[in-house]
């Protein structure tokens, strides 16, 4: 359904109706949004990554042929715009104390409450490099679904499960701290 | 499910603010309504290149020839010939080009009037 009315809302744009455009930005941009969120973690700055996006799909709607679903390809363009955004964006740093507490489960007695383990967690996933973030972030945005966060990526199922598996080793190893402490309760 | 998949799953989830729509088709109508970007000049690029790779091509003819007639006089004359018509034509050029004496400002001029004239060609598509 939602596939239909965004194939019927690209050809009233196309057939230069731009306003039939609001109705594909009303549908996705909550998912733009927060998408752009998780990769940069500020509220302001996940709006202008998504606007940015938006004007981009805009753009390039002629080249999409429809042999692929609207939601498939608008996710691929909008990654390649995000990924490219971030990368002019400072690396995320975390404090040298901060990072060794992380590491140390003795350090405030090996304890976490539950938002700062959340915290951390953001804070290591953002600083992985820049392959094993990507699949990290998008698989759990598609809620754990490798082949909408690989078709999103653009790359093999295989490349996305490989990099899921060294991205979660390394936050594991570098958050080796958290584990120590006693497990996090169900949000 | 571990600790770490429950942690990443369970995301906040942001509502665009309510200009967000209002905000992204202001922009969409701006670039909707601006005129088309200009296309490259592909036709200019094309002879204009092709002039290029003429001159390079040209001139290391020439550089390979100058070295065979080495035997000829700045004057012109032939004092002992090497090479055939090409190098005939090359002792000309480098009797005129090497030997003549405002050589150098002759060649400055042309490069002038050559930067000039591709500025010029270049400003013309800006206008139209």
């Amino acid at each position: 359904m939602k596939a239909e009315q965004d194939a019927l809302d690209v050809r009233r744009v196309l057939a230069g109706e731009t306003a039939a455009f609001e109705a594909i930005v009303r549908r996705w941009q909550g998912p733009l949004v927060n998408l752009a969120y998780r990769f940069c973690r500020d509220r302001g700055r996940a709006e202008e990554m998504a606007q940015d996006a938006f004007l981009k799909i805009f753009n390039a709607l002629p080249t999409w042929r429809g042999d692929a679903a609207f939601s498939t390809w608008m996710f691929a363009t909008v990654m390649n715009l995000y990924r490219s955004s971030l990368r002019r964006m400072a690396p995320p740093t975390v404090p040298l104390d901060a990072a060794a507490g992380l590491a140390d489960p003795r350090t405030g007695h090996g304890l976490f409450e539950d938002e700062d383990r959340r915290e951390a967690i953001r804070r290591a996933v953002g600083a992985l490099p820049y392959r094993y973030r990507d699949a990290i972030t998008l698989f759990y945005f598609f809620e754990m679904d490798v082949q909408a966060a690989a078709r999103a990526l653009s790359l093999p199922e295989g490349t996305v499960k490989a990099r899921l598996h060294r991205g979660r080793a390394l936050l594991r190893r570098r958050l080796a701290g958290l584990w120590a402490a006693p497990a996090v309760e169900e949000a | 499910m571990d600790d770490l998949d429950r942690i990443l799953s369970t995301e906040i989830r942001l509502t665009p603010s309510p200009e967000f729509t209002i905000t992204v088709m202001a922009a969409v109508h701006r670039r909707a309504d601006a005129p088309p970007p200009l296309p490259f000049p592909w036709r200019r690029g094309a002879l204009g290149g092709g002039l290029c790779l003429a001159l390079t091509l040209g001139t290391l003819l020439l550089a390979a020839l100058l070295p065979v007639v080495s035997g000829v006089a700045p004057s012109g004359g032939a004092t002992g010939w090497t090479a055939g018509g090409a190098g005939a034509a090359a002792a000309l050029l480098r009797a005129r080009f090497v030997a003549w004496p405002p050589t150098a400002p002759a060649l400055l001029l042309l490069s002038l009037a050559g930067s000039y004239l591709a500025i010029r060609l270049s400003l013309r598509p800006a206008r139209e």
